[in-house]
């Protein structure tokens, strides 16, 4: 076995990081992709990502409440060694983050 | 979607979950809409799965509802009775009620105008004064009308907010906003106390409803915080909807 980290995607809006706000994965779940692993909050909206890969979750790469910087590890894989060459990216293409909240208010920052 | 005409304006709803269900009205935030602040954060999964029958309302000047224009439109009272004129056109005596940020705080006054209408409340990002306080009118209509920059912070934020939600009228928003300011809803544990069991649900980092837990204690109501949420990202926290629907049907 081996190990595949995925760093926090750019999201997009020229935001340089995110708030962990909610894992739905744990260390030790097997998850498929496109599963969803976590909710974050930029300043302009909450966003749930989608797993890029199928695979058991190795590490996390924050606490919920915790800031997390674009290109920083978000996750951590343990995958079959074969699939361990691939370099990590978070989908942006086959699967978009779905936004959930739209807005924000810039004195809750 | 079903309406009702009150006060000369038609207030819709929609109605998701089984009709025999758990009945429970669901009131949105200021400058949102029944699909902005529950539907499209995903609640319709956990409240139809609860047994609830919800009762999604679009407040007057937004969503689908009739938009009047002037502030005496968006007196608070105006507000309550377009509630109860749903809850009396639908025939339904006795709902639960769970209601988000202006919709929290209706919920506290409906429950206290109306105790016999509402048997459970959900108030979530919940503030105990409006916010509307320092709301800068005036420079909010120089914003829309020729998009002067505006330097109250709360009204910025306000405003943007308000102008990124699909289909929003901005100047039926400041009406509401003039409407409710000048008649201020009063503050919340200063007076009476609404003798429904009330859960008060609120993010951590929510600093609009900051106070609500010392209140929560104060009255006796169950509060729920919300682990690194906002104001705005607690309405999608599955911590949230467990809450919410374990309340309104009692489980807990």
């Amino acid at each position: 076995m081996a190990e595949i980290t995925f760093p926090l995607p750019d999201l997009g809006e020229g935001l340089e990081d995110a708030i962990i706000l909610e894992w739905h994965v744990k260390v030790g779940d097997r998850v498929e992709r496109n599963d969803v692993l976590v909710e974050v909050e930029t300043t302009k909206s909450a966003v749930e990502l989608p797993s890029p890969q199928a695979g058991v979750v190795a590490k996390l790469g924050g606490e919920e409440g915790d800031t997390v910087l674009v290109g920083d590890p978000l996750i951590t894989f343990e995958v079959a060694d074969e699939t361990a060459g691939i370099v990590g990216t978070v989908p942006t293409h086959e699967a978009s983050p779905v936004k959930r909240v739209k807005l924000s208010l810039p004195d809750d920052d | 979607m079903p309406s009702v005409e009150s006060a000369g304006t038609t207030i819709s709803w929609q109605e998701i979950g089984p009709a025999d269900g758990r009945p429970v009205l669901v009131v949105h935030g200021f400058g949102s809409n029944r699909a902005a602040n529950w539907l499209d954060a995903g609640w319709a999964d956990p409240l139809t799965e609860a047994g609830i029958r919800a009762i999604l309302v679009d407040l007057r000047g937004h969503g689908e509802s009739g938009r009047p224009v002037g502030s005496e439109h968006y007196r608070p009272e105006v507000f309550l009775a377009d509630l109860v004129a749903v809850l009396d056109a639908l025939g339904l005596e006795r709902v639960g009620y769970l209601g988000y940020s202006f919709g929290a705080r209706l919920g506290w006054e409906l429950a206290l105008a109306h105790p016999e209408r509402i048997d459970r409340l959900v108030l979530g990002g919940f503030s105990l004064e409006s916010p509307m306080v320092g709301f800068d009118v005036a420079a909010a209509r120089a914003f829309i009308a020729e998009g002067t920059e505006i330097q109250h912070g709360l009204t910025s934020a306000l405003m943007r907010m308000s102008a990124l939600v699909p289909g929003a009228d901005l100047n039926r928003l400041v009406d509401v906003v003039e409407g409710i300011k000048d008649t201020e809803l009063p503050a919340a544990g200063a007076g009476p106390v609404p003798a429904a069991p009330t859960c008060i649900v609120v993010g951590e980092r929510d600093q609009i409803a900051a106070g609500a837990e010392a209140l929560a204690a104060e009255i006796g109501a169950e509060f729920v915080p919300l682990k690194a949420r906002s104001h705005t990202s607690a309405i999608s926290a599955r911590g949230f909807k467990q809450a919410a629907v374990d309340w309104l049907v009692g489980a807990n």
